[in-house]
This record gives structure tokens, sequence and C-alpha cells, in this order.
């Protein structure tokens, strides 16, 4: 986990001057967490790492899921991007913690020649909601497996449920054992199929990539044409087809505010690490948050006691603010890029419910439940519904080990997004963690 | 068991279609399309079914329906030491007791748990309904009750798959689907509920099902001083909704007993009529349940209302 996490952070850090200096690629092989050289700003050497994107592999038990990820791998390392983890190694799927929840999942990781990839496998649907709820393991894209002998299943639907609820947009589908099937006709319809099914959930039907070959025989090293070689079309065409996801370095300027402080001769300064963007000296900032948002201009950055001209993503900054007293700007609130985001009070969520293992409440809650919402820096008392439309809410409950869809409603604004994060606690405890899905306001 | 005889005949015209020349192995595909539409069977089967049958569909649709039982009980052996860990909780009431409008005035409700290997395949429509109907078999069984000093007789899995329904046994209703589905599955517990026999003590079930994941059956006794307040449909309302949020408590909170603890060293939320009785909802949320039992006792003059036994089952949990 630790490292997929690396991985994800380790691009945003890197790609700081992409748009200046030319694109160098540096050697495969190399983890772009290892290999953290790059100086920001003043840089004169620049290693630009490869984007880095998480794929996960879904499909049922039998179709070969664990031996196209080692395969894979296993293809890879032959042109030394990746190292070969075998059958066993993968298919234990260790059981790990991301914000106190437990989640089964295994990881490896990959690098074509134009990307690198954190693949990502879970044995059930909870697993990949956790991974999505918690970040710990986001998808950006998927990789469906079907048999090419059984062709789609009833739960080949709910796998695809699945990617749209985590959010993916795009797929590649790869129909395995084609060598047990050897039919030509056979095999269309296996395609014909499963674009069916992939419009029916409103994916792509039409161009979505599917690969069909025989991951066995790619591990075995036999059959180079349904082995290898369609492996290597198959990355190919994840190289091709899946978008990246953005980079938190391109994304609009923001700094959640932990701390306030006014300094006499200079004004008042807000204090917090860069979670995405740059910020610029000069520049007209916007405060947002916690019912009192209002715009100013960006005086000063200070860094380490330096004052610098600009500051970026992962970075703890100081920011000086034109004609602001102090009691405009709390903790919770934000700085960022005017106009790139909105504070709101209600907002839908996927919200995963922690059982009393794994630190949470033990008795279930009901429809109006208030917990206090943490989100960045931000503390707000919230009012949890079910999600508007869901059938008897009045009547249900939300038990520990729940995934829900929950409604909330803050009782101050704060800037909320799509794929914000946030954790629900009550007296001390952490009782949910969620994933903001849908705006309300 | 495969339902496709309906479907068979407006899939036939279809074999003849249009958009591929007059070639014989070209409508092949068609009819193994049609084939795996009706039934589900996996690619392979599909078009062994038609080659052994020479093309002809209704041929092919009773071979594959033969070859089902078949290679679904080849599929479950092979399959049948694999982990099953997800799954369902299936409740089914039969007869709800005195002053329901099912049955006779006596309890029959069943509780069964069936498993798989993955959340996904537990989604799956084909694998409530299957749960839906173990569960419905199961209440309809005649078990002789053993075990006099419980309401609750758990059922031998072993028997319960011999079962007889309709065209199969609860066992091939299993097998047909690991057949489609390939993933092992397996009932794992089962209970039948039915109430003790009381010249002067009513019983009702009450039942709650939370996602599948969670299920509780209560029974609930009831002592009235007059036996008319059951032909009360205001006093049934009533009793309905009281029902309805005990069982919901019992299901929400980790419910292990209903007067006193389980084990000494449980927690007291374990215990039903310690809990605050948030199911119930209002001003009754923060009370204990015994405590608004005894008032709704009051309210309505009854000698006597409590929970006299209950099964509490979680997926994948004892």
């Amino acid at each position: 986990m630790l490292r997929v996490a690396a991985c994800r952070a380790a691009p945003a850090v890197f790609a700081s001057s992409s748009s200046i200096l030319p694109r160098f690629s540096i050697s495969r092989a190399a983890r772009p967490a290892v290999n953290f050289v790059a100086r920001r700003g003043y840089a004169e050497i620049y290693n630009r790492t490869k984007p880095h994107m998480n794929v996960g592999t879904i499909g049922h038990v039998d179709h070969g899921k664990t031996t196209l990820t080692a395969a894979i791998t296993k293809v890879l390392a032959e042109t030394g991007g990746a190292t070969f983890t075998d059958y066993a190694q993968i298919d234990k799927a260790p059981e790990e913690k991301a914000r106190g929840i437990t989640i089964n999942s295994s990881h490896v990781e990959y690098e074509t020649d134009s990307r690198h990839y954190g693949h990502i496998d879970c044995p059930g649907h909870a697993d990949y909601i956790k991974n999505m709820i918690t970040g710990a393991a986001q998808m950006d894209g998927a990789i469906i497996v079907v048999s090419a002998t059984d062709g789609q299943m009833p739960q080949t639907r709910e796998h695809l449920l699945l990617a749209r609820q985590v959010g993916i947009r795009k797929l590649v589908v790869f129909i395995n054992k084609v060598d047990m099937i050897n039919d030509p006709e056979m095999l269309e319809l296996v395609d014909m199929e499963i674009r069916d099914l992939l419009s029916t959930y409103n994916f792509d039907g039409e161009n979505t990539p599917i690969v069909m070959g025989s991951a066995l025989a790619a591990l075995e090293g036999r059959d180079k044409e349904i082995g290898v070689d369609k492996i290597l079309e198959l990355v190919k065409a994840c190289d091709a087809w899946l978008d990246l996801p953005a980079r938190d370095l391109d994304k609009p300027f923001l700094m959640p505010i932990e701390d306030v402080f006014s300094i006499s001769g200079r004004g008042t300064v807000a204090t917090g690490r860069v979670e995405r963007g740059t910020a610029l000296k000069g520049k007209e900032v916007e405060i947002l948050g916690l019912g009192n948002s209002f715009k100013t201009t960006l005086t000063g950055i200070e860094m380490f006691h330096k004052e610098l001209e600009r500051a970026e993503a992962g970075d703890n900054m100081g920011a000086l603010l034109r004609s602001t007293r102090r009691d405009q700007v709390r903790r919770g609130q934000v700085l960022i890029e005017p106009g790139s985001m909105k504070a709101v009070k209600r907002f839908r969520s996927q919200v995963y419910i922690l059982t009393k293992d794994e630190g949470g409440r033990y008795t279930p809650f009901m429809q109006g439940y208030r917990p206090q919402l943490y989100l960045r820096t931000a503390d707000v008392t919230v009012t949890l519904n079910f999600a508007e439309g869901t059938p008897d809410a009045e009547e249900k409950m939300a038990m520990p080990g729940d995934n829900v869809e929950l409604d909330c409603e803050l009782i101050f604004d704060l800037a909320v997004e799509v794929g914000s994060r946030f954790t629900l606690r009550e007296a001390n405890k952490t009782i949910g963690t969620g994933v903001v899905t849908k705006i309300l306001e | 068991m495969l339902r496709f005889t309906q479907a068979v005949r407006c899939g036939r015209p279809l074999t003849r279609n249009r958009f591929y020349s007059s070639i014989p192995t070209k409508s092949r595909v068609q009819l193994v399309a049609e084939l795996r539409k009706l039934s589900n069977a996996p690619i392979i089967k599909a078009r062994q079914a038609l080659d052994e049958n020479n093309g002809d569909f209704d041929a092919a649709v009773q071979w594959l329906e033969e070859d089902m039982r078949k290679s679904g009980a080849a599929k479950a052996e092979k399959v049948k030491d694999r982990a099953t860990s997800e799954g369902l909780i299936s409740i089914s009431v039969l007869e709800g007791g005195m002053g329901s409008r099912s049955g006779s005035g006596c309890v029959k409700a069943s509780i069964i748990e069936l498993n798989c290997e993955s959340d996904f395949v537990s989604r799956t429509e084909e694998f409530a309904r299957l749960a839906n109907d173990v569960s419905e078999i199961v209440a309809h069984s005649q078990t002789q009750q053993q075990d006099t000093s419980s309401p609750f007789t758990t059922l031998s899995v072993e028997d319960l798959l011999h079962l007889s329904h309709k065209s199969g046994t609860v066992g091939s209703l299993i097998t047909d689907l690991i057949a489609r589905i390939g993933e092992n599955i397996s009932l794992r517990r089962a209970m039948l509920l039915t109430s003790p026999t009381s010249s002067n003590t009513a019983y009702r079930v009450a039942s709650y099902l939370h996602q599948g994941r969670v299920g509780a059956l209560d029974l609930i006794s009831l002592r009235p001083s007059q036996s008319s307040l059951f032909n009360d449909d205001s006093f049934i309302g009533d009793l309905e909704k009281l029902e309805r949020a005990l069982a919901k408590q019992t299901a929400g909170f980790m419910t292990l007993g209903i007067s006193e603890k389980r084990n000494l060293e449980d927690e007291l939320e374990t215990v039903l009529y310690e809990q605050p009785f948030m199911m119930l909802g209002g001003e009754n949320a923060s009370i204990p349940v015994r405590k608004v039992l005894d008032q709704w006792q009051e309210k309505w003059g009854l000698e006597e209302l409590a929970v006299s036994s209950f099964a509490r089952w979680e997926v994948g949990r004892d």
C-alpha cells in the first residue's frame, strides 16, 4: 500500500516544470519514489518520471485475474519494466489498514514505455469500494477479465457496476483462455456479448479495446502469438485507451488553512500545506468556507523563513494576505485560485461505517444522525440522511461494516468537490470515512 | 433447473436471421447466443449442445438442461473445498402467528444462510433468488420438532439438500447455480421457528433483514386479558410497528441475550432489554427496550409481552 501511495504522490512532485522543460525520460526500472533528486524552481537537472496511474483487475475467480497479473509482470520484466511476481505472491491479497479500515488487496507495479502502473487486485466488491473511499488505491482504470470458455456470467454485470461505482469511465477487456475454445466464431460471440454489456452499463462498448489471449501461455512462455504478444497488446491498449488522472500539480491552487497569525507590520498570515497547484506571489486568491468567503491578494509567500515567489503542491507555506484582518480567516477554510471551487453545504457521498474492531461504533445509526465531519483541516457538524430516493429511508439503518450512500448537510459551508474525502467522528471515535460523489447545491 | 420452455418459442424465429448469409455455421453463432440468453450456460457448453444435436435448437435446450445437471454436479464437486465466506441470510415467514394476516394463528418461519465465494456473486439477482427459494422450501418443510425446550429447530443441512422441490431438490437447485455461476455455493445453516403450543399465550413472529448480511427472527409472546384484542385493527397496527422495531433492534445491535448477558464478560448492550430502544425512534429512542415494553403492555392491558426467543445471524459469523 505504502509503495503505491508513494508512487501516486511522486509524479506530482516531479512534474513541476513539465511545461517549461523538454521531456526527459529516465532509464527504466527506476522507481519514482526512490529517484527523488529533482529540485524545484531553479532546477538545472530535471528528471521526469513517467506519469502514474492505478489499474485494477476485475473478474470471476476462475477467469484468470491473478494469472494475468503474473503474466503482465513476467512479460514486462523482460524489458525491465517490472519485477516478476508469481501467482502465489499475488494471490495472497494481504489484509492491510488504510485510515483504520481493513482492506484485502494485493498490489504490483510495472512500467510500459510511456507509463508507470500500480496494479490492484481485490477479492471482492467491498474491498474495491473501501479502496475508493479511503483513497488507498483509487483505481483510475480497470481490466475486466472474462474467460472465453464461459463468456460473460451473471456476476460480470456486478463487475461493471462496481467499475461504474468507483468512478471508472474507461476500461479494457481481456478475453482469457482462448486456446481452450479455438473457434473464431465463438470468440466473436464473446466479443459481441461483452460489447453489448459494456454499452448497457454506459461504457463505450464500441471502442473499448478487447484483447483475446491466454495469460497462462504467456506465463509459461509458450504459444507466443496468443501469449506474450497478447499481453503486450493488452498493455498497449491500456496505454492508449485509459486516461491518465489529472496530476495534483496541474490542478488549480488549493491550500487548506491550518493556522492564522497576525504579524505586526506585515499583516495576516495563513499557514498550511499546499494540496495542489501552484501559488504565485502577487496573484489574487480566494478564501472559501465557514460562511465567510472573499477574495484578496497573495502579497507574500514564506517558507522556512524565506520569502519565495511561488509555492506548489506538497510545500508548507505561509500566505501573507492583503488587507485582511485576522478574524476574517479561520482554520478549516481554504485558500484557492479564485473561482476554482465552491463552498457548499449539501453533497452526496459514499461512506464506509467502521466496525467495532476497526475502532468504530458498535451500534447502528438512523436517518438524521449528527456526527462531526472532518475534511482537510475543517471540522463541522453534519446531518446524515440516506441518499434521496432511497426506499424506506425513515425505516433504514446504517450498521458498522456497511457501505452506504448518504446525503450530508453541513451546518457551515465548506470547499467541497466530487472526490473530496472526509471522516466522520463522534466522541473521539472515527465512525466512518467517505468520499464525495455529487454536489447537491 | 432451467426454466426456459416459454422462451424457446420466441427464440426460435431469430435463428433465421437476416444479417448473415445462409451459411449454416453463421447462424450457429446466433443460436449459441440465444441459448446463452436463455440459460446462462457457458459458451463452451452452449456450443456443444448445438453440435451434439446437429443444430436443432429445441433439442439443444433439452440437452443443455440435462447436461447442466450432470456437469453442475461435476463442477460442484470440483469447487466444493473452496472457502465460502460471503453470501446472504434469508428469512421466510410462512405463518405470522396470532392475529396475523397469514396463517392459522401459529408461527412458522425459517432462517437460512447461503454462502458463496465472492460478494460479486452474492449481489447477483440469481443468488438472491436462490437464497429466497431455499428459505421458502425450508419454511414449508415438515420437519418434526425434536427439541421441545426451544422453539427454534436447527435443521441438518445434509437432510435439507435432499428435500425435494418441484423438479429437483434443494441440492440440485444449488448445483444448478454453481454450474452457471462457477463459484462454490453452500447452504451453511438453517433453522425453523415454530411456536410452542400453549393455551393462554399467543405467539407472533417478527423479522428483519439488513442488506442480506444480518438477519433477525424474533418470537414474540403475548398474554392478552381478552382474546378479542387480536381483532382490533388499531392494536394489531401498533403491535406490528413495535414488532418490526424489535426485530430491527435485535439485528442492528450486537444482540446476544434477551434479559441477561449470554456470557459474563459480554457488554450490557448485547442484552436486548437493556438496549436503548433506538429503532422505535421518537421519545423512546433512549429508553431501555424492556421499559418501553412494560409501558406498551400497560397501554393495551396485556398481562405479558415479551421476546421469548430470537435468532440473530450474520453472514460468515457464528
